[in-house]
């Protein structure tokens, strides 16, 4: 009797495995022939650069792609009505979509890695192209730019440098974000302050939030600036005003520092942070700890209890905008000198697999993704602000004046020129150090010994890197 | 040709066999229980053991796991400070939540007890929290309660035990004790199980303690504490093994914060498995904590003679 019940539980787990590798079979069947025709001009990439493949030939090919993505709901509504605008472009071409949330997106995408079945096209992470690109599971798209499959023309260093790893361009940024100060305006005008410039620096900052503290009441705040929550960010653009970096950028799980000079910055960081504090130009430790937990839309700026809310993302602007009912000006994060530390931050990318049998029509794809105008309308920007200067126009064009849309738009093209070159992505221990870092600051803006704090924080932090290496 | 005219007998006989075998009370048997039973062993059994398999290597999620023996256990105890005091927040919680939980829960019981029709829609009220207490609609509530110019805040400053603006949530020495509240707050399942115990306490007791003169104290002492042993018992491993197990409350209120005030163990364990992809060392942790719920419920039944009153064997 068992034997029968596990016969049948076999005849079952069969059926369903075939069913599975059903349709990697007949797509590998189906594109045999194309792809050994695309291969010549993409396994050679001098072949390809000299002969200068023309993307409407590319076009022409009949191929079956399959295009992976995780977001919200909005996304895939917008990315299918924007795959509907290329397939009528290039009608052999046919994309097929798979979308999910970024809850198990990861584990899809590596168990589809490990039985070579990952779709042609693939939305990408900061964080994962590298180990991706190192297991050779996506590929250069440098041939591809050099032979005019892949238009990068109008798009600035800054927004595709993110994308390459070991001198290798594994991945196109989809979107731009970079972190603002988000200013109230009307409190400013009311205080007789000038909105700074994007160049303004640290002391300039002290001297608004001195100006702002001292006309405190007359203004209805009860500090200058709100800050976000406990960003890691700021601590890192300390070690970039030196010329270091927080982590290391070689890959491995270690600081970029040695703990003497490290600890300086640190203290020097925080203590200063402690020193706002206690001036009433930042809110005090325990609102901040709120702001964390509740999240932008409740922040003291949206209630008028302060006039800057600095540190937040540019995509984030809307929603704090919306949660007050009015529009905040944007502009830079101070830092030391006018040189600018923050970086733009690429939202995701858009990576070709090594497992896709069209690697020239997922160039041509990538291509119109970044260029093409119609299908950045139907994109709406959701992912970002897009890297191509002519998308970005276009798309500001439609926008109402004055808007928060446009200023974020505005925002991002004006970074974009002055930004820092991003840092090598975190290591894994970034979670952890990360909390380790918020309780250093977090005691020290209580009053603890700093020294204390950081010997902790230093501890813990080695014994964390030696548990990931 | 001969053989074909064999065939219908043979088909007779593999019919027969075979509709014995699926009307055998075995095979029916087998059949119902087969989907939870592959369900257990694929959902609860394999990654039982291979949870244990990982916590002895170093594991991220993504690349194979490599063996590391008992690096993770020994990193617990030895270099892994905010483990410790993770532990240690955790008994405090555990320690305080349920103990008052528990209370409350006797002394609402204990309200509903003799009661009509509006009890029971009142019985309902209280239980509510047990079902939303995990929401993060509660947790955003509870964050406006108890949070800069809340409720709880507004409250002590009309009493003058606190001046001007206090957050209870934000600040390290009452943070836990907001997680605490809600913990005891969700009182509603302990309840209902008090309610059914007291019900099973026979009134003859009573009249009997009354006819000699027992006032309420007493009578509450000398049978109602003993006779609804039991269900303080039950009540008792059943709260305290969700208590070490306490996740939600504590990561949707607080994230674990400030300053590692309210990080409880699963929230530690959820922050080293998911945030730092240390699969391997938060197997570890769940499994210390296996190791001590065990030991703790072990602690409880070995004492359960020395307080707890069961009728069916004599009093013993």
């Amino acid at each position: 009797m068992k034997k029968v019940l596990s016969a049948t539980m076999a005849v079952a787990m069969l059926l369903s495995m075939a069913a599975c590798s059903s349709s990697s079979s007949s797509s590998a069947a189906g594109s045999s022939a194309a792809s050994s025709s695309a291969a010549g001009s993409t396994s050679d990439s001098t072949a390809a650069s000299s002969e200068a493949a023309d993307p409407t030939a590319v076009g022409d090919v009949k191929a079956e792609m399959r295009m992976i993505w995780w977001g919200s709901q909005t996304r895939h509504d917008y990315t299918q009505a924007a795959i509907k605008v290329f397939e009528e472009k290039y009608p052999n071409i046919t994309i097929t979509p798979e979308y999910l949330a970024w809850d198990g997106y990861w584990e899809k995408c590596a168990a589809m890695g490990a039985s070579k079945n990952l779709p042609d096209l693939m939305q990408q992470d900061y964080k994962y192209i590298t180990a991706y690109a190192r297991n050779n599971q996506i590929i250069d798209l440098n041939p591809y730019v050099e032979s005019g499959i892949l238009d990068l023309s109008d798009v600035s260093e800054t927004a595709y440098t993110p994308g390459i790893i070991d001198d290798k361009l594994v991945a196109i940024n989809l979107g731009m974000n970079t972190y603002c100060v988000l200013i109230d305006q009307d409190i400013f005008a009311k205080a007789g302050i000038e909105i700074p410039e994007d160049t303004w620096t640290i002391a300039d900052y002290e001297a608004i939030c001195q100006q702002l503290v001292d006309k405190k009441d007359e203004l209805g705040i009860k500090y200058a600036d709100s800050v976000g929550g406990f960003e890691i960010e700021t601590l890192q653009y300390a070690f970039r005003e030196k010329d270091m970096y927080f982590f290391n950028q070689d890959g491995s799980e270690s600081f970029g520092w040695d703990k003497e000079t490290g600890k300086e910055i640190i203290l020097a960081h925080m203590l200063r942070e402690k020193e706002w504090q206690d001036k009433g130009y930042i809110a005090p430790v325990a609102v901040r700890q709120e702001n964390s937990v509740n999240g932008i839309e409740s922040n003291p700026i949206v209630k008028g209890e302060c006039a800057m809310f600095s540190y937040i993302w540019s995509n984030q602007a809307k929603a704090v905008s919306t949660a007050a009912g009015k529009n905040f000006t944007m502009v830079a994060y101070p830092s030391e000198t006018e040189k600018k530390m923050q970086y733009m931050k690429p939202s995701q990318f858009l990576s070709v697999t090594a497992d896709s049998k069209y690697p020239d029509q997922a160039a041509l794809f990538v291509s119109e993704f970044t260029n093409n105008i119609d299908m950045n309308k139907e994109l709406k920007a959701e992912r970002g602000v897009p890297i191509a200067g002519k998308v970005r126009e276009a798309l500001a064009a439609d926008m109402e004046e004055g808007s928060i849309d446009k200023q974020v738009f505005d925002y991002v093209g004006r970074m974009s020129e002055i930004a820092n070159v991003i840092w090598k992505p975190e290591p894994q221990a970034l979670g952890t150090i990360d909390n380790l870092r918020k309780n250093m600051l977090v005691s020290i803006l209580n009053g603890s010994d700093p020294d204390q704090a950081f010997e902790d924080f230093y501890t813990l932090a080695l014994d964390e890197f030696a548990a990931q290496a | 040709m001969a053989q074909s005219a064999v065939r219908p007998a043979q088909g007779k006989q593999q019919n027969f066999s075979f509709s014995k075998f699926i009307n055998n009370e075995n095979t029916v048997g087998y059949v119902f229980i087969g989907l939870f039973v592959i369900g257990f062993l694929v959902f609860t059994v394999y990654p039982l053991f291979s949870s244990l398999y990982y916590s002895l290597t170093k594991y991220d999620g993504l690349s194979a796991p490599e063996w590391i023996g008992l690096k993770n256990y020994t990193r617990m105890f030895t270099t892994d400070i905010r483990y410790q005091k993770s532990l240690l927040i955790t008994f405090i919680y555990v320690f305080t939540s349920v103990p008052l939980r528990l209370i409350f829960a006797l002394i609402v019981a204990m309200l509903f007890k003799n009661g009509g029709r509006v009890v029971a829609a009142y019985r309902t009220l209280f239980y509510l929290p047990s079902v939303i207490g995990g929401s993060v609609a509660v947790a955003v509530i509870w964050r406006q309660l108890w949070g800069y110019g809340g409720i709880i805040n507004k409250m002590f400053n009309a009493i003058g035990l606190i001046e001007g603006d206090f957050s209870f949530i934000a600040s390290e020495s009452t943070a836990l004790a907001t997680v605490v509240v809600l913990a005891v707050w969700q009182f509603g399942s302990p309840m209902l199980t008090f309610l059914a115990g007291l019900k099973d306490i026979p009134v003859s007791y009573y009249e009997a303690a009354e006819v000699d003169g027992a006032n309420g104290w007493q009578r509450f002492w000398k049978i109602t504490l003993p006779c609804l042993s039991p269900v303080i018992f039950f009540n008792l491993i059943n709260q305290m093994i969700s208590g070490f197990m306490a996740f939600t409350q504590a990561y949707i209120v607080t994230r674990g914060g400030p300053n590692d005030a309210t990080n409880l163990y699963v929230v530690y364990l959820f922050e080293k498995s998911f945030t730092s992809r240390q699969m391997g060392y938060g197997s570890a942790m769940a499994w210390v904590l296996i190791v001590i719920v065990g030991i703790m419920t072990a602690i409880l039944f070995n004492t359960q003679h020395k307080w707890v009153f069961y009728e069916s064997k004599g009093g013993k």
